[in-house]
């Protein structure tokens, strides 16, 4: 039933009060008529009732009974029906003015010239707002009523849009749909987001966060700590046990060397927030989290031709506060007797604030502080969104420009058709890897101008080995990372260590599932690592796992800020890599643009949306 | 924010704290003013300690410009941490019970600290910068110290060149991954880690970190290998004593035979 919705006018002018019409004479005498009738009834009711006192034998049914099968009338027999689905919102006056008159329409095909609706107290009252004016389709054939607390009530707040007719009704007809009736509530009550509570996001909402990971929590956490009351947050995950997201996948490692000053400014206040974690995200009356960081830093290896990238990279960290120092061939061999240094010139290598850490618990951490704050976490996905052009005045009150401005996100709750609207002053993306598929859904890359821009980013399947060699280097190892990619750290004290390598552009593996190439380890991985630790020649493959880098695909770098053409979405995506370790300092940074409107701490200008407009990518050149 | 703290404060405050937090219970009944002055006073009071410890623990660069690397550092040491200084001389600083101390007024030439004893006292992570300068600590003693957790043991690579014992007993947020970061301490002799509560098994930790440092020589590890070396010797012993009685026993044997 897909018709158009009728529109409900409401009409300004109460109606005129019903003439008092006075019996005529003939209806009198008519009346008159039936009543000694009604007698000469009841009489022989009674007599024939009580020639057979035992009910085996009793051949007269009872009063009801009698008098219908008397009647010539044709008594209606009534059916419980489902309505369908009408896609508008409940409260509109059109959306009921429109159920009614479809009941209505129903009740006349089966010869009903009355019926009973009852509905919860919210669809009453605007049902009975519209009958009171007495509107001519509708006049004298309904009868509102508030609905009995028990089954009906379970059953119309799941259909929320529709509105049952409860009639008298056949005895076997009411039977088999009470059967039905009791399987559907069984049904309805193992798929709890059918219970009316946690999950129903609110109608409207300050500012949505679509993705629920470590960039989308930490930036929930930083906007609700600044403004606890007053501003209703909403994070949208659809996946809220953490299967596929990359947060839970990764293998936690932060660093300070990059080569641009953002990324080590970022990476450095990740550090100090891991620090002091304890002060920042504990929950009253509940242990303080502990992120396990083990600080042993990484080791970047280069080659001759990388020695002059390497210098500069390390001037920038410097100046910047990094603790990171230039080790020579001969110091590399002093430090790490196990490396093989074929080939290599210079090393860098971290010694405070780097290292690796359980990035699941600080996810756990940062939501659970986040839900104490007040920010309300949803498990639906987002399949659409609601684009308004508004007329405002950008400069001065002669001059319009059209502002196009998300005013709804659409969700679709889990289990069920459902697809809900939620009002939103802000969107923004944290979606992850599958940011771009995100931004597909408000067109950008389609259009002219500035909207033909698409956002670059795209899934990237990342292979991580988890292996055992006893003889393999001992407590000092860092996370050291080759000339070549391939990178590996000691994982435990038992001898085990964890490895990776990215592949080129040709030998990308597909997105579509997680599942791991093991002749990878073997074709490529391994004789890199080999030929790096001659201990590892000998090793055993434990076992490995894949997850999804969000992979900036022209410079590799964070894509935080506005949309030029829609006002009030913003992004925070594309970290390709080094998500986990920026997380905190993005946040912080989210937080302080779309509160004050610009960044006060780290000034992430250039890492905004305008450089893929203007063309002018800003490469990372130490991406693992 | 309870419970972070119950960690950082000392004895007698921790149990001012727990009354503060049994007082919840105690107090269900009083009336809502009394209870909320209670948990205003609360909050005050942990304001004020997170307050002073990040005070105490700041590095006040008029006093190295002042004082001189050395004597900046044993003053804050003194002044702020209430622990003991020894310098090359062989003397030892410390407030004494009067909580007055004395160091001397010039920076001497060739006099540096050589040990440290901040046993319980309130040194945090970033207090630990007002030791970098310390060329040439030997000894250093952070027993029982509250706020020194892992990244603050990571931090003690400053001192990789010098430093050859180090207690850090009974500090309750070290954990095995800070103790495996003790790694660039190549000149470490002495490693003290008793009682350390959050490390499960301090024994494989002993024995990574002996393989990784020449000269250290960790208690629980020697102390098997010397109950080792003395069953061996032991057993040496028995050998011999063995082989001589048999030979002596051959030995008559031979005499009885030849007479």
């Amino acid at each position: 039933m897909n018709d158009a919705i009728l529109r409900y006018n409401k009409p300004s002018r109460h109606p005129e009060p019903p003439d008092v019409q006075k019996l005529s004479d003939t209806d009198v005498q008519r009346t008159a008529a039936s009543y000694t009738d009604a007698e000469k009834r009841d009489l022989l009711w009674t007599l024939g009732r009580l020639h057979k006192a035992d009910d085996a034998q009793q051949r007269i049914p009872a009063w009801t009974g009698f008098n219908s099968t008397l009647s010539d009338r044709n008594l209606p027999t009534t059916t419980i029906r489902y309505m369908p689905f009408i896609r508008a919102p409940p409260s509109d006056l059109s959306t009921i003015y429109t159920i009614l008159n479809k009941l209505v329409k129903m009740s006349t095909k089966i010869g009903q010239s009355h019926i009973l609706i009852s509905a919860d107290m919210a669809i009453y009252s605007k049902a009975q707002q519209i009958l009171w004016k007495k509107p001519p389709t509708l006049d004298g054939r309904v009868t509102m009523r508030v609905e009995p607390p028990m089954g009906m009530s379970t059953v119309c707040r799941i259909a929320r849009r529709c509105v049952y007719s409860t009639c008298k009704s056949d005895m076997s007809h009411f039977v088999r749909s009470m059967s039905f009736l009791s399987e559907f509530q069984k049904s309805l009550k193992e798929k709890d987001s059918f219970a009316p509570t946690e999950n129903r996001p609110a109608d409207e909402a300050d500012i949505v966060i679509i993705g629920g990971g470590l960039v989308g929590s930490s930036i929930a956490y930083f906007l609700k700590r600044k403004i606890v009351r007053g501003m209703r947050v909403v994070v949208i995950e659809r996946d809220p046990a953490y299967t596929r997201a990359s947060s839970s996948l990764s293998v936690g490692g932060i660093r300070q060397q990059f080569s641009l000053p953002e990324n080590i400014q970022l990476s450095m206040y990740g550090a100090e927030f891991l620090r002091n974690i304890k002060e920042h995200l504990t929950v009253d009356d509940a242990d303080p989290p502990d992120v396990q960081f083990n600080p042993y830093g990484y080791l970047f290896l280069a080659t001759e031709k990388g020695v002059r990238q390497m210098k500069t990279n390390y001037e920038i960290q410097r100046e910047l506060g990094a603790k990171v120092e230039l080790l020579t061939v001969t110091k590399l061999k002093e430090k790490f007797p196990w490396i093989n240094t074929d080939g290599i010139e210079l090393a860098s290598y971290g010694t405070a604030n780097e290292g690796w850490f359980d990035p699941w618990c600080l996810l756990t951490a940062l939501k659970q502080k986040a839900k104490s704050l007040g920010v309300q976490y949803v498990h639906g996905n987002v399949t659409g969104f609601t684009i308004k052009k508004d007329k405002i005045p950008k400069n001065g009150p002669y001059d319009p420009y059209y502002d196009n401005r998300i005013q709804n996100v659409k969700i679709s709750m889990p289990n069920g058709p459902e697809v809900r609207s939620l009002a939103a002053t802000v969107v923004v993306n944290a979606a992850g890897p599958q940011a771009g598929h995100l931004s597909k859904l408000l067109k950008i890359g389609e259009g002219n101008n500035e909207m033909s821009v698409s956002l670059p980013v795209e899934p990237r399947k990342r292979y991580v080995y988890f292996y055992h060699c006893p003889s393999g280097p001992g407590l000092d190892c860092p996370l050291v990372v080759d000339p070549t990619g391939a990178y590996f750290r000691r994982e435990g004290l038992g001898g085990n260590f964890i490895c990776g390598l990215s592949p080129s552009e040709e030998e990308e593996p597909s997105v579509n599932n997680l599942n791991v190439d093991y002749d990878w380890f073997e074709d490529r991985l391994w004789p890199l690592l080999s030929k790096r630790v001659q201990a590892f020649e000998n090793l055993k493959l434990k076992c490995a796992w894949a997850g999804f880098y969000d992979y900036n695909t022209v410079d590799q770098n964070a894509i935080i800020g506005g949309h030029p053409v829609i006002s009030n979405f913003f992004f925070a995506n594309g970290f390709s890599g080094h998500g986990i370790q920026q997380a905190p300092a993005i946040g912080r940074a989210m937080s302080e643009l779309l509160l004050e409107q610009s960044y006060k701490t780290i000034d992430l200008s250039r890492f905004g949306f305008q450089r893929f407009i203007d063309q002018q990518p800003l490469p990372e050149m130490l991406v693992v | 924010m309870a419970a972070s703290m119950r960690v950082a404060v000392r004895g007698s405050s921790l149990r001012l704290l727990e009354c503060c937090s049994g007082c919840k219970r105690i107090t269900k009944n009083v009336p809502q003013r009394s209870m909320s002055v209670i948990n205003y006073w609360t909050e005050q009071w942990l304001n004020w300690t997170t307050f002073n410890l990040r005070r105490k623990n700041v590095l006040v660069e008029k006093r190295v410009e002042y004082w001189g690397s050395e004597l900046a550092a044993a003053h804050w040491l003194l002044a702020h941490q209430n622990s003991a200084v020894q310098f090359t001389n062989g003397h030892w600083y410390a407030k004494n019970k009067k909580g007055r101390y004395y160091l001397p007024r010039d920076a001497v030439k060739d006099e540096y600290i050589i040990s440290i004893d901040a046993k319980r006292s309130r040194i945090t992570y970033d207090g630990l910068e007002n030791l970098f300068l310390l060329k040439h600590l030997k000894y250093l003693s952070l027993k029982g110290c509250p706020h020194i957790d892992d990244f603050c043991l990571a931090r003690l690579h400053h001192f990789k060149d010098s430093l050859t014992h180090l207690n850090i007993s009974e500090c309750p947020q070290i954990t095995e991954r800070g103790l495996a970061s003790l790694h660039s301490l190549k000149k470490l002799e002495r490693l003290n880690m008793k009682n350390l509560p959050q490390v499960d098994s301090p024994e494989l930790i002993s024995v990574m970190l002996e393989d990784v440092l020449p000269n250290l020589k960790l208690q629980v590890v020697s102390q098997h290998v010397a109950r080792h070396h003395d069953m061996m010797d032991a057993a040496a012993s028995w050998r011999k004593r063995t082989e001589d009685s048999l030979k002596q026993n051959t030995s008559r044997d031979e005499k009885n035979a030849k007479n």
